[in-house]
């Protein structure tokens, strides 16, 4: 498969993270919980960008040439 | 003529992908072939072609004759050298009283047969009675078990072995294939395309058959099977381009973004066997495109189903570089090929919402990440703003200690200075008490003093050495001025100052008497 920059669910898994990451801390640090809201804002922008509801693609792939019966 | 011939066929490719029928039955390769040395530019010229009727001509004439038009300039010389007969022997006949040069040979008869028999493609049922397998042909027979009657039938090895069936005597199978005089024989055999197990209980045996050999060999095995793409980008369908499939399948799958390839095949019968395949083998072809196929078809009988219990399409199927999903027919009928994907479910519908699920989680999931992380932001926040106020508080809280402390401090020490004040002013007039004390005392004893003194004068005035002096007594002095009390204090010849009460004398010591002494 094409790889992209980043995929849908690598993007979900770094999200994923970063919740685990705030649901963990007993105090968090503003500085860094600052960071890892703008990282996480950057990949819900990114794959909600990929989830939109977009029409698909859809192509029926003929035969160039019918081989001989 | 040959490109002529590509362009037929392409046309014939196409025609036979939207009937839904298989290319020959739109037009033969003899009757393409025909056409491309005929170069034909009327209906009537067309009709000559053998093996264009009346029907073919009316379906196709237009489209065939604008394909000839088009090629026509290239080929036209070529065309022109082609010798090609004018006789066409079927289908008028031959005139029974014509003359003898109106005949035809026997190989343009037999070719003239064979061209109608190759459009009477059959499906036929029947009992093998004997079987001759060659290296690229098997040979056999098949029987009528009512009367015995018999038919002579091949079937190229390729086909044979696609069709995943082996044929024994005795056996009741159903062939499908063109009838073809073989010229050098005269003999009349059925081409066989495709051979299915015939009859309930056959197929249930064949499947229970192959299943065992290929779940023998771990075809099935779930630990060959691999996890599913969670959002996949290019999905190859196989299915009909007909039927409720496609549609169930488009239907569900929801606007997912996604590009979806279909690589029409009928899926219906045993037939579908070789399309199916074929167009898994196109898939594969092109694997880096995908990461995932899909093939699907709606329910059916297990007869239905049988190109996907066929070993090879099984195989083909396992063989899928990307992951496959099956949704052939239902749990009733689980074919051999659902069984060999990665990810079998009963319907298109069910493929459909298998592919959708993990996007609509994800987008489900994006929603409660992003209010998750919204809140944990904002509960870091108000935590931070808490610890803030917290920490205000606290200093607040020291100042106001600090405060109240030096409150306390003040008032104590306002109190003490009052009492300081209190014991100075008290010191302060205990002074005061004792100066005016001091002074009063001091007028007292002022006044005492001057009555001392007055008493004192008085009493010295008393004792005046004068006035004792007037009454006769004199003070005796010393040459050195010592009064003198004792006569002892002196001696003979000493000079004595004596000091009456007016005037003064010096005397001599002459003699020393006692007290009583005259």
């Amino acid at each position: 498969m094409p790889e992209k920059k980043q995929s849908l669910g690598e993007s979900l898994k770094a999200l994923e993270g970063i919740v685990a990451w705030f649901e963990d801390q007993q105090q968090v640090d503003v500085e860094e919980g600052l960071a890892k809201v703008k990282e996480g804002a950057v990949l819900i922008k990114a794959s909600r960008e990929k989830l939109k509801e977009a029409e698909n693609e859809f192509e029926v792939v003929r035969k160039e040439l019918e081989g001989e019966e | 003529m040959a490109d002529t011939l590509s362009l037929l066929r392409m046309w014939r490719a196409k025609k036979a992908a939207r009937e839904g029928v298989e290319p020959f039955r739109v037009l033969t390769n003899a009757a393409l072939e025909g056409i491309a040395v005929r170069m034909p530019r009327t209906p009537d010229e067309l009709m000559e072609v053998k093996g264009i009727k009346d029907a073919k001509c009316r379906l196709y004439g237009k489209e065939i004759l604008e394909i000839v038009s088009r090629a026509v300039p290239a080929s036209q010389a070529v065309v022109a050298d082609v010798p090609f007969p004018d006789e066409v022997p079927f289908p008028d006949g031959p005139e029974s009283s014509g003359p003898e040069e109106d005949a035809v040979s026997v190989s343009r008869f037999l070719d003239g047969l064979n061209t109608e028999l190759s459009g009477m493609a059959a499906r036929i049922r029947g009992e093998v009675s004997s079987v001759d397998e060659r290296d690229r042909v098997v040979y056999f027979s098949l029987k009528d078990p009512e009367d015995g009657s018999m038919m002579n039938c091949l079937i190229f090895r390729f086909q044979y072995d696609v069709s995943g069936v082996r044929i024994k005597e005795g056996d009741e199978v159903i062939v499908e294939g063109v009838p073809e005089i073989w010229k050098p024989m005269g003999r009349l055999s059925l081409k066989v395309g495709l051979i299915e197990v015939a009859g309930e209980g056959a197929l249930k045996k064949a499947y229970d058959a192959l299943y065992r050999k290929l779940e023998a060999e771990g075809v099935f095995a779930e630990a060959r099977k691999r996890p599913l793409p969670q959002f996949p980008e290019r999905i190859a369908l196989i299915t009909s381009e007909q039927g409720a499939a496609i549609g169930d399948f488009l239907t569900n799958i929801g606007s997912l973004g996604i590009r979806i390839d279909l690589y029409p095949s009928s899926v219906e019968g045993k037939r579908a066997v070789f399309e199916v395949l074929d167009a898994i083998r196109r898939v594969r072809a092109r694997a880096d495109r995908y990461d995932l196929l899909v093939v699907v078809r709606g329910g059916g009988s297990i007869e239905s189903l049988q190109a996907f219990n066929t070993e090879s399409l099984v195989r083909e199927i396992a063989l899928c570089e990307m992951p496959v999903i099956a949704g052939i027919g239902h749990e009733k009928d689980i074919t051999l090929s659902a069984l060999a994907a990665d990810r079998m479910v009963s319907t298109p519908t069910a493929a459909a919402r298998t592919i959708r699920e993990p996007f609509e989680r994800a987008r489900q999931s994006l929603a409660h990440h992003e209010r998750i992380l919204l809140d944990s932001f904002g509960a870091t926040l108000s935590a931070a703003s808490d610890h803030v106020e917290e920490s205000v508080g606290t200093f607040l809280g020291f100042l106001e200690g600090v405060s109240i402390r030096f409150e306390r401090a003040r008032s104590a020490l306002s109190v003490r200075a009052g009492l300081v004040e209190f014991r100075i002013r008290e010191s302060r007039s205990r002074v005061d008490a004792m100066l005016r004390e001091i002074s009063n005392g001091w007028k007292d004893a002022g006044r005492d003093v001057r009555e001392r003194l007055v008493r004192a004068e008085s009493a010295l005035r008393q004792y005046d050495p004068n006035r004792v002096l007037a009454l006769g007594y004199g003070l005796v002095r010393l040459a050195n001025g010592a009064l003198l009390r004792k006569s002892t204090d002196t001696k003979v010849g000493d000079r004595l100052d004596i000091r009456l009460s007016e005037g003064r004398i010096v005397a001599e010591v002459r003699e020393f008497k006692a007290e009583n002494e005259k």
